[in-house]
């Protein structure tokens, strides 16, 4: 039986663009539920490995700036919400108490 | 000439275990083949400078299959006499099976980056989908202007 979630990180082909030749990593992400036929796949760029003609190595990260922004949203909203929740009971508390 | 014939939840189980199998090389294709292929692009050379385009691509899919069957047993019996008396055209008595079966897919892809091979130097470039982040943060206002408008509308004593 195959395991639930797998991740792999797999290297591409390399590239050679002018004197610099570019190695291609990626992430597979494959979640399966024993039992049920299917699945989801979920394939992202992860980084890239520049070797220059002097063989200079340089790894630079593949960042997904969409996805940062669209977590941080959320992340603030739901912080913003536990404070505002907190805020409110706070206020209700003193009112009470007075 | 004699032909055996094998039930209907034997070939249901073989036509099931057949599509599970087609299922999980589809999905083993898509993680060993498409991994970094669909991922990075082809290479965009123009004028000294290489471009690389990049994305993540989501794959999803499901498959189902069920099937019933009747068989008369002794204690449909009053049932079956009933029907028999009733229909002399069809004096067999009533049984069958189906099956059915259904399965759907969902391919996604979203670009993330661009790869510039300069002969400055190697950058990576970000893909900002301004219309994700718009409904995300629009989906972030109604939810804090929402839950404001709840916590004003209770009483406070």
């Amino acid at each position: 039986m195959s395991p639930l979630l797998q991740v792999e990180n797999k290297a591409g082909t390399p590239v050679l663009a002018g004197r610099t030749r570019i190695i291609p990593f990626a992430q597979s992400i494959r979640l399966e539920f024993p039992g049920y036929p299917g699945g989801l796949v979920w394939n992202r760029p992860l980084s890239i490995l520049a070797v220059s003609a002097n063989g200079d190595e340089q790894v630079i990260r593949v960042v997904d700036a969409t996805r940062r922004v669209q977590v941080a949203l959320l992340a603030g909203g739901l912080l913003g919400g536990l404070l505002l929740w907190i805020l409110d009971q706070k206020i209700r508390k003193g009112i009470s108490n007075e | 000439m004699n032909k055996e014939l094998s039930s209907p939840s034997t070939d249901l189980t073989n036509e099931l275990d057949k599509t599970i199998a087609t299922i999980r090389e589809t999905m083993e294709n898509l993680t060993r083949i498409a991994a970094t292929d669909a991922v990075y692009g082809k290479p965009i050379k123009s004028g000294g400078i290489t471009i690389i385009p990049t994305a993540e691509v989501l794959c999803g899919m499901g498959f189902g299959l069920g099937s019933g069957s009747y068989n008369p047993s002794e204690e449909d019996q009053p049932v079956q006499e009933q029907r028999t008396a009733k229909d002399e055209t069809s004096p067999e008595p009533m049984s069958g099976s189906g099956s059915g079966g259904g399965g759907g897919g969902y391919s996604f892809s979203r670009p993330v980056a661009v790869v510039i091979v300069s002969p400055e130097g190697v950058r990576i470039e970000p893909v900002l989908d301004r219309t994700k982040i718009a409904l995300a943060a629009l989906t972030t206002a109604g939810f804090m202007i929402g839950m404001m408008a709840r916590m004003l509308r209770q009483p406070r004593y």
